[in-house]
Parts: C-alpha cells; structure tokens; sequence
C-alpha cells in the first residue's frame, strides 16, 4: 500500500502541511480528507528523511501566503480602476441607502426624547376645593423628584385662557357659571419612563381632591410607534440591499472567475486545492465589500453635511438645539462587517458554482 | 505505479475513449504511449490524474484506486505527479520563476522557502538565467522546458507528459526527451504520450500502442 515512495519526504513535510492546507481553503472548501493519504506513508517510508528541507508551514507562512494573496487581489482591482469603482459604487450605494434611512430614524428619536418630549400630566380637581389642599397638593408636587415644573391654573385663569380662543368668548358668558375645574399641570422630568408616570398617575388619582388625571402621552408614542416602524424598515430595506449586495459581489466574481479560466485549470491540475483556488476571489469579494463600505460612509457623511443646515434651520421653527449627529462608531463596525462577510458570501457562491465544473465525471 | 484494469471510458453521445485497456506500469519505468489522434492517449492521462472518471474497470496509481478516491482527495494526488502539456498551459502573467514555484506554493511553501528548489529545477532544463522573463519572451522548446521544470519541482514520483515535444524540432525534442530520461534515472516513473513514431523507437523503452481506444501492442525493452 506504498505510495510514491521516491516522495516519502515530501508527504512527511505534507503532514506538518495538512492543518495549514486545509486553513488556507476557506471554509468548506478546503479538502476535508486533506492529506491523510500522507499520514500512511510518512510511517512507512522513513528513507531520506533527510533529504529535503520541509516545508515548514507556521502560522508565519500561512500569514504571509494571506497577505500576498490578498496584496494580489487588490492590485488586481486597481488595475481596472473605473471597472472596479463603479461596481464599488454600485455596492456603496446599496449600503448608504438603510444606514442614512437608520441615521434619519434615529436622531428624530434622540429629538423625540429630548425636546419637550415628555407628556404633561394634568390634574383636574373637585370642584370646590379648598385653597388649602390645592395649596397642598402643589406643594406634594414640587417634592416629587420624578415633575420638573408644576403650574397652577385657576378656574378664573381657565376662563380667560378660553376666552381668548376665536369663537368662544361668548360661550362661557351665556353659561352664567363657570363650568372649569381647577387644573393642576405637571411636567415630568426628562427621565422619567412611561412606566414610572403610569405609576404617579395612579397615585396621584388617589390624592384627596382630585377628580380625574389625564397624562397626555398619545403624540409621543405615535411618533414612537412611527419611528419603531421606520426602523424595521431600514433593517428590512438593510435586508434587500444586503442580498443585492451579495449578488453584485457574485457577479463580479464570476466574471472573473471567467476570465481566469485558464489559470484555475492550471492550479487545479497541478494539486491546488479547492480552497487554493478560491482564495484570491475571496479576497476580491472582501475587498470590494470594504470599499464599497468605507464609500457608502463618504456618501452618508457628504449628504448629511449637506443636511445638516436644513436640520439647523428645522430645529430653530422648534426651538431645539438639535444638532445632526452621525452614525456611530457601531454603525461604522456593522456596516464594515457587512461588507466583509456580504464580499466572502457572494464569492463563495461564485466560487462554488463554477467548483461544479472542476469535479471529474 | 499505474495499472489500468479493464479499463473503459465512454463519453456521453456514444464516443467510446478507451476500451478495455490493462497494462501495469511498474515504480521506475519509463514507457512511451503511441497511437493515431483520438487513438485515447489524451483520455488515457486524464483518467490517471483524474480529471476524469473511467467508465468502467479499476485504475490504480500509487496503490490507490481511483475509483474510491474521494474528489476531495483529488488535489493530494494531483500533488504526486508532475504533468506537461503539448501547449505547456504556463500562466503568462507571472514569471518563469512563479510558474515553476506554483506546486510548491500550493503545497504550502512559503516563497522563500522554495527559492532554492525553482532554481535546482530551472538549472536543470538550463534555464535558470531566465528565472525573471514572463513566458512571452521565451521560444517554444524554452516554454516547453519551463513546463517541465515546473512538473519536477515538487519531486513528484510521477511524470505525465502529453505530446512533450508536439511542437518542437527534432534536436529539441530529443533534448526534452533526454531530459524525462534523467528524472526516470532518479527513479521517477515516467509515461510519455507521443504520435512521433520515429523518436519514440529512437529512444528504445517499453511502449504502449493504442488503436481506437484499445491497447493493441505493448513492446518490451528492446
């Protein structure tokens, strides 16, 4: 059962090889028997053992064979510069359209939360009532950590505030009474939760002389709602564009893949695995993911920059000091990891279909 | 080293490639294998280094049989037996030096390391001083000898060779010729496909003779 015996030496070195051979394929297709043919004979052909210096393959070796493969698939992009930009582009553009969406969302969340974004709380108290509890009451509120400001509004007060609406001086006029409460109006601080208003709500409803408490909280959670909605769009719209990504990257890889007919065939005769063999597309699909997202963060950054003053202008009508603010170090990260795995994705699927015609039949 | 077994391989669409070929090629053999275009001598080299799958019968090289090697598996064979080509199938982006590294650089050496091993290859066939010429610049019979240093630079147990000197005049081919002949005196095994009658009888090893697809002679040493 001796193999090639004038090679013992060499499948010696084979075994100190096979991990490496086998970590240089990516993934699944490196050989998964790599090698163990090897194993047999390195135990029975001992002779020249000497003979051949071998093939030391470290860490080191791997790295460095990674880092040259990869040095090559770059340059191979840069040789075709317009080529490989537009399909860049083309990869950025399908990434800058969810993460400006994501951008967007996210700061009228932060404004939503910050400006004035905190319902009013008011109280209605029974008719009637004293000074001195109303006095009371005021004071329980001010003690209150979770209300920043407290105002007071008298049934006289209410009168007048409505009677200045359009339409409705003579109303309370013909009425002869005044039919308002005394309103007590809250505002809660801005840390507050919902969960912690509701809780005051219920105990404020207990409080003697108050009627009813109303806590005023329905824009906000519609904007809430409009903007947990947008946000599963972008992440959805993240979703679509992500596939396109990949089949760009598929695409592109493949074309390659076509015009390196040749020299696959060649690796493949003389023994390049089918790892080998993909490595260099791989890498193209990787690179082109990376630059297609360090183009998509130019693209997000010159258009919000370019937003940036009408944001200015839209936050001055609200009074707010809102500032546009970026995406964050995270989204960078995710968009950057998106960007590799998408690249490995979409050139394994290329590589693997065209591995279909490498198989004997 | 190689024994074919019955072997058969026909294509789809009826075109029969070999038909019940047997012959044992022992470890240290050289051989020669004759026989008309389309005789099956192509097909023959291909079922040894698996590029295809033999219809029917049992191919053997190494002790293996190729009928259970898995395809993964493929590339480790491939690995053991150097091949060249009538039309030398170099890569023309890359020099002469990294077309003769390639097998060691897909065995897993790092470029430094094979170095010494490219050069011993390339003063073998004589053309070490070319080591930084991309193929373009060499003549025939140099492309031919490239391909040849890039077959042996592994220290494979087997060389193919498919119509080695198609191409080439007759001074040229016997040199190339010479050249299989002191890798099979190192023990090399050696089977060489060739339509050129008069050099292989020059030569005087055992032959093979196709016809066909199926093994009509094999001559002895004579």
């Amino acid at each position: 059962m001796s193999l090639f015996n004038t090679n013992s030496t060499r499948q010696q070195d084979g075994r100190r090889q096979r991990p490496a051979d086998d970590k240089a394929g990516v993934g699944k297709f490196a050989g998964k028997n790599a090698g163990s043919t090897v194993h047999k004979d390195a135990h029975t052909h001992k002779r020249g053992a000497n003979r051949q210096t071998a093939a030391t393959l470290t860490l080191h070796s791997l790295f460095s064979l990674h880092r040259q493969v990869s040095k090559d698939a770059l340059s191979r992009l840069l040789k075709n510069p317009v080529a490989s930009l537009l399909n860049s582009l083309l990869i950025a553009v399908a990434f800058s359209l969810p993460v400006m969406l994501f951008v967007l969302v996210s700061n009228v969340q932060v404004l939503g939360a910050t400006w004035d974004g905190q319902p009013k709380i008011s109280i209605y108290l029974n008719n009637g009532v004293s000074q001195k509890i109303i006095d009371q009451r005021i004071a329980d509120y001010r003690e209150n950590p979770l209300i920043k400001e407290v105002v007071y509004i008298s049934p006289e007060q209410g009168v007048s505030d409505f009677q200045q609406k359009v339409g409705l001086q003579n109303v309370i006029a013909q009425l002869g009474f005044n039919p308002l409460p005394s309103v007590i109006e809250l505002l809660p601080a801005s840390e507050a939760s919902f969960e912690q208003l509701d809780d005051i709500v219920i105990h404020f409803q207990q409080m003697d002389g108050v009627d009813q408490v109303r806590l005023d909280r329905q824009w906000v959670q519609r904007l809430q709602a409009i903007l947990t909605m947008l946000e599963r769009f972008a992440l959805m719209l993240g979703g679509i564009l992500g596939l396109t990504v990949v089949l760009v990257i598929s695409n592109t890889v493949r074309l390659s893949i076509e015009s390196r007919r040749d020299e696959i065939k060649i690796i493949s005769m003389v023994g390049g695995t089918r790892g080998f063999i993909a490595m260099p597309f791989i890498y193209m699909g990787v690179w082109y993911g990376v630059i297609g997202a360090v183009l998509a963060q130019v693209i997000v950054f010159s258009l919000l920059t370019v937003l940036s003053h009408e944001i200015k202008n839209i936050a001055g009508l609200y009074n707010s000091e809102m500032v546009l603010s970026g995406p964050g170090f995270s989204v960078l990260g995710i968009l950057l990891l998106s960007g590799i795995v998408f690249g490995v994705l979409g050139a394994m699927s290329s590589c693997y279909r065209h591995f279909q015609a490498l198989v004997p039949d | 080293m190689i024994r074919f077994d019955g072997v058969s391989k026909r294509y789809p669409g009826g075109h029969v490639g070999l038909e019940q070929v047997s012959f044992h090629l022992e470890r240290g053999e050289i051989a020669f294998l004759t026989g008309h275009s389309g005789a099956g001598k192509s097909t023959l080299m291909k079922l040894i280094m698996l590029l295809e799958r033999a219809s029917a019968g049992q191919v053997w090289v190494g002790g293996h049989n190729l009928r259970t090697l898995k395809n993964s598996r493929i590339p480790y064979l491939r690995r053991n037996i150097g091949v060249v080509f009538q039309d030398h199938q170099l890569l023309f982006d890359r020099t002469v030096f990294d077309n003769v590294a390639l097998p060691l650089l897909i065995a897993g050496y790092s470029s430094s390391d094979c170095a010494g091993r490219v050069r011993a290859a390339l003063d073998m066939v004589g053309l070490l001083s070319k080591e930084k010429l991309f193929p373009v610049a060499l003549s025939g019979g140099e492309q031919q000898r490239v391909g040849l240093a890039r077959a042996v630079v592994n220290r494979p147990a087997l060389i193919l060779a498919d119509e080695p000197t198609g191409n080439l005049d007759p001074q040229l081919s016997t040199e190339i010729m010479k050249l299989f002949e002191s890798f099979n005196q190192v023990g090399v095994t050696v089977l060489i496909a060739s339509h050129d009658l008069a050099l292989v009888a020059r030569m005087r090893h055992r032959i093979l003779t196709l016809d066909h697809g199926r093994l009509v002679a094999d001559q002895e040493v004579q």
